[in-house]
């Protein structure tokens, strides 16, 4: 029971962060925003480029790559979204956008690195915890910690500060936010900046804890989508009791049924929620 | 000349597939992103229940289209409410749930993700002439039979006043929902054919022939096709099966030529989307070539 709990608030966690990274970026751009999928693995290869190639020390591979997920984050904004927005585009033909863009990114990964799953190296591998009656490796359970500590940070900046409460205008209403003078560019870039950051922080949990490979990207992604289209607002607590059940659910049907069962449950979820999108726009 | 015969075969194939989604794409307003995964139901029909029950060719066909055919219509009866720019991101979901069928495909009783040795179709035989001939008739007929359909007659009719203007069709008596699911069933179903042909003809497959990616091709080849008129099918199949043939011409083949064949269908996919709007296009189409007492 206990080794449950844990699994479950472990993965509970990088799917609060997920639905977070994607909620930060959909609601207050209304991109379908799946490239964010590229931008997870983006961070996590930049992570093991830093140490392979560069020798980076890990500490500063990560916050480098960390930066520079931000960057790439801004500028496909700023590149493929924002011209067809300020055109008024649809949604369906901004989603495709997007996947254009996620195409790209992840085969561009397949011609640099392959099919193989890279891995992250660091001085607690192998190092195992036990925490009660449970045991979780050190390095998975440090890194979800500081990812829990982030995501719940930025939670809390979108509902208090002064920032997040443009943030919350621009996602509610982007004409009567540009109507009241707000700059809907900058706050769009900011939140694609803090979402690309989120994932990139996945990113790199994934690549320290069971490795990367191109193909990680779409399943992460999904899940993070089913936590943002069940929770309501732009960062709001909604995503953590979401991730929560979602992890749970997913649990007990591998539990239960195999572990080949859990992906097609949030695939049912994400149709779903679709539906659900919906009806919270009317 | 028979691998020439053989590219055209497949072009033949995937057009059948190109037809069908430009048909959801024109007729329902469906950016379907999911008709890999029909192509793949028709494909594991035929596979599934000619190698493990030995289940004749014709009926193993028929079991695919009808089951591509209604999981179709089941679709579209729960997502049309959707409005259609959450329809897309819904049809990826189905595509990837698909993609775990065929995957896990094995938790069938003799079930297989891999196929192999699947037979070849009645009369056919291995002559690559006459599996050309057929595809190309097959094709073409499919391609004619769409464009009749969805232009004359009450159905056609129809259809062309729910693709025009959903309100306005709605307002003179048209059944939209009914006539969107009965397309998207058809359209499913046709992809499943081209599916069962595929697994007969190649004796092969596997899960990564049907997945997402094979999805996001077919919509840039829709996309792509638009501009080439007529023919737009078979050029948007001729340049899916084409382009990696091109690469391994100037010396890049395998898992990197496909990478870069999917970098180049993204890179289409930005561009068309970003540019223009497919569905105003087709539109005005259907608008100048419906027939006045339309």
């Amino acid at each position: 029971m206990i080794q449950w709990l844990l699994n479950v608030s472990l993965t509970g966690t990088t799917f609060f962060v997920s639905g977070l990274s994607f909620s930060l970026c959909y609601r207050s751009t209304r991109v379908f925003h799946i490239a964010l999928a590229g931008i997870f693995l983006f961070s996590a290869y930049a992570a093991i480029e830093f140490v392979a190639i560069c020798g980076a020390p890990l500490l500063i591979a990560i916050l480098g790559s960390l930066l520079l997920t931000g960057a790439l984050g801004a500028l496909i904004h700023r590149l493929f979204y924002w011209p067809p927005l300020a055109r008024g585009v649809s949604e369906g033909r901004l989603f495709l956008i997007s996947l254009g863009v996620l195409l790209i990114m992840q085969n561009f990964y397949g011609i640099i690195v392959g099919d193989a799953v890279l891995r992250l190296r660091t001085p607690f591998d192998g190092i195992v915890l036990n925490v009660a009656e449970g045991r979780v490796s050190s390095v998975r359970l440090i890194a979800t910690v500081i990812l829990g500590v982030v995501a719940t940070i930025v939670a809390f900046a979108v509902r208090k500060s002064a920032s997040g409460v443009v943030i919350r205008a621009v996602s509610e209403n982007v004409e009567v936010a540009r109507g009241f003078g707000l700059n809907v560019l900058r706050t769009q870039s900011l939140c694609m900046i803090a979402g690309s950051m989120l994932a990139g922080m996945c990113g790199l949990l994934s690549a320290l804890d069971v490795g990367v490979a191109p193909t990680l990207g779409l399943p992460w992604i999904i899940n993070g989508v089913v936590v943002s289209g069940l929770s309501r607002g732009v960062a709001t607590f909604d995503h953590l009791l979401w991730a929560a059940l979602l992890s749970a659910t997913q649990s007990l049907i591998g539990g239960t049924l195999g572990w080949r069962w859990p992906e097609p449950l949030s695939l049912a979820l994400l149709v779903v929620v679709a539906l659900l999108l919906r009806q919270s726009r009317r | 000349m028979s691998y020439i015969i053989h590219l055209l075969t497949l072009v033949c194939i995937y057009s059948v597939v190109i037809t069908a989604v430009v048909a959801a794409f024109s007729r329902c307003g469906i950016m379907s992103l999911c008709h890999a995964g029909f192509f793949g139901i028709g494909a594991y029909a035929v596979g599934y229940f000619t190698t493990s029950y030995a289940v004749s060719w014709m009926i193993a066909v028929a079991i695919g289209c009808s089951v591509a055919g209604l999981l179709a219509a089941l679709f579209v009866i729960f997502v049309r409410t959707l409005g259609k720019d959450n329809v897309v991101i819904a049809t990826l979901g189905l595509q990837l749930m698909m993609s775990l069928g065929f995957v896990n495909a094995d938790v069938l009783p003799k079930g297989n993700s891999e196929i192999t040795r699947i037979p070849l179709a009645p009369l056919l035989g291995t002559s690559e002439a006459l599996w050309l001939l057929f595809c190309f008739l097959g094709a073409v007929a499919i391609l004619v039979l769409w464009a009749s359909l969805s232009t004359t007659g009450k159905w056609g009719r129809s259809a062309q006043a729910g693709s025009t203007s959903e309100l306005w069709a709605r307002s003179v008596g048209v059944d939209t929902s009914h006539l969107a699911t009965l397309i998207y069933s058809g359209s499913a179903a046709c992809a499943a054919l081209a599916g069962a042909i595929f697994a007969s003809y190649n004796r092969f497959i596997d899960p990564g022939m049907f997945d997402y990616s094979v999805s996001f091709s077919f919509l840039s080849m829709v996309f792509a096709s638009r501009y080439l008129g007529q023919f737009s099918a078979f050029a948007g199949a001729g340049l899916i099966v084409l382009v990696p043939e091109i690469f391994r011409f100037f010396g890049l083949s395998g898992p990197n030529a496909a990478n870069v064949q999917q970098i180049l269908f993204g890179l289409l996919l930005i561009v068309v989307a970003s540019v223009a709007s497919p569905t105003s296009r087709m539109t005005a189409q259907t608008s100048t070539s419906a027939s006045p007492d339309a």
